[in-house]
């Protein structure tokens, strides 16, 4: 699975965006190769999240390019619904607060966009989904609501149906932020497995310890900024700058 | 009272009924157009439809049925008193049905609209499949709360000679001179019409929340 060539996978370059006269993203560069997994922590307002929601165009950026394989989307010009739809099929993403639909089965919650976006039959994506919950250790969990679940079982569910979708890069969203610590545990388990398996992943995240054992890069944010970013031993034991010492130290004091 | 006011009483229930739910049918219907009218990204359409909304609900029932009827019914076309009352009343659940449509929508949690973009669900099958479903199990008891009102609001119609359950029972009054009979017989018909509305409407919501409680 993994890439031997140069080429990344997603390729930021000069990515910039703007909420009224607050700078979310100021010009932000940044590679991740195929089967990378990205770390990005920092303290909130850092822009982490407008980041990862900018790749998948969940928000429009208002400058720089975002290159997915081939494809170059250039936020200075209008997108079309064909290039969006070309990037975010191949983009899975999980966020913070789950949303799961309510009013499905977990079953149905996962094959839905199997059937609609990529065509397949209910037969097919329920094979599919029956499978992928099997990954994640929920299939017994198939037909029930996810009102019925856990929230850890509900993220997992989550991860789940990106997975379903085959992406390329899955993008985490402060996946465990809304978890107890516990329950934090199985859905980090599950991405760690994910991690293993040569999946790309970028993963804003506050769990400085899969930043730290699991991810191969991390990168720290402020103030739309990427302060520092190498592997995640060096960053995380011996970080260069002064910003990041800080940071690190207000988490390891808590 | 004999067979023939029983007669007078049925009729009057039916057609009762036909304006009720043909109103509320004519605002579930004409209230989605109207609710993307006012979500429009185009601020012309949005306004528009604001003001729409704000001027229909505004004005008391009683003077739109008159406004057509004795307004537009006697100098431009002619129409007939129920065609009348089915119109106004339509046009007024339209614009409370587009509110409460609107009402639903702004309590669904923005996180499942996002999903859907990040499952690269088109806007149709979004609406469709997740956001559609989800506002009508919200829209459910306001909904019905509303039939129940337009179930009353629907006497006015006998003021422009309407024939259903309070036009038949002021005739009814009017010949027996019988009134202290005659319109209580008249309201409990209106809650035994609404009762089925309500035990329908507790139904489905036990039921949708049982399954998608939060």
């Amino acid at each position: 699975m993994k890439n031997e060539s140069a080429k990344p996978l997603i390729s930021l370059r000069s990515l910039s965006k703007h909420f009224g006269s607050l700078t979310a993203l100021d010009k932000i560069d940044l590679d991740v190769n195929a089967g990378e997994v990205l770390a990005i922590i920092g303290p909130s307002g850092s822009g982490k999240s407008t980041l990862l929601r900018c790749i998948n165009y969940l928000e429009v950026p208002d400058g720089g390019t975002i290159t997915l394989g081939a494809q170059t989307i250039d936020s200075s010009r209008p997108v079309s619904r064909q290039e969006l739809s070309n990037i975010r099929s191949r983009v899975g993403m999980v966020f913070q607060s789950f949303n799961l639909f309510p009013h499905m089965t977990v079953l149905r919650n996962v094959s839905l966009a199997q059937e609609r976006v990529l065509g397949r039959t209910t037969k097919e994506a329920d094979e599919r989904s029956t499978q992928i919950l099997n990954r994640v250790g929920l299939a017994e969990k198939a037909s029930q609501f996810p009102n019925r679940c856990s929230g850890g079982q509900q993220q997992r569910i989550a991860i789940a149906r990106a997975l379903a979708l085959d992406p390329e890069v899955m993008l985490f969203d402060e996946p465990t932020s809304s978890l107890d610590p516990e329950l934090g545990l199985e859905v980090l388990a599950v991405m760690r497995e994910l991690a293993g398996s040569g999946m790309t992943m970028i993963v804003v995240t506050h769990e400085m310890g899969f930043a730290e054992n699991v991810s191969d890069n991390v990168m720290i944010m402020a103030d739309g900024h990427i302060i520092e970013k190498g592997p995640s031993a060096e960053v995380m034991r011996k970080p260069r700058e002064e910003r990041t010492k800080r940071f690190l130290h207000a988490v390891h004091d808590r | 009272m004999n067979i023939g006011d029983f007669e007078h009483f049925l009729s009057g229930i039916v057609w009762t009924c036909v304006l009720t739910l043909g109103s509320f049918s004519i605002g579930a219907l004409l209230g989605v157009p109207l609710l993307v009218a006012r979500l429009s990204g185009n601020f012309l359409i949005r306004i528009l439809a604001q003001v729409f909304i704000q001027f229909v609900r505004a004005i008391p029932p009683i003077v739109w049925l008159f406004t057509i009827y004795f307004g537009i019914g006697a100098s431009l076309l002619h129409i007939p008193p129920l065609m009348a009352a089915l119109t106004g009343l339509g046009l007024i659940a339209t614009a409370n049905l587009a509110e409460i449509y609107r009402g639903a929508l702004n309590a669904l949690h923005s996180g499942q609209w996002e999903a859907c973009q990040a499952l690269n669900l088109s806007r149709w099958d979004t609406v469709k499949d997740v956001i559609g479903p989800q506002v009508l199990r919200v829209t459910v008891p306001s909904a019905a709360s509303y039939l129940i009102g337009l179930l009353k609001d629907s006497a006015i119609a006998s003021t422009i000679g309407a024939t259903e359950l309070t036009f038949q029972a002021k005739q009814l009054a009017q010949l027996s001179f019988n009134g202290l009979i005659v319109f209580p017989v008249a309201g409990l018909c209106y809650i035994a019409l609404s009762l089925p509305i309500a035990w329908l409407s507790r139904k489905t919501d036990a039921h949708l929340r049982k399954r998608v409680a939060r």
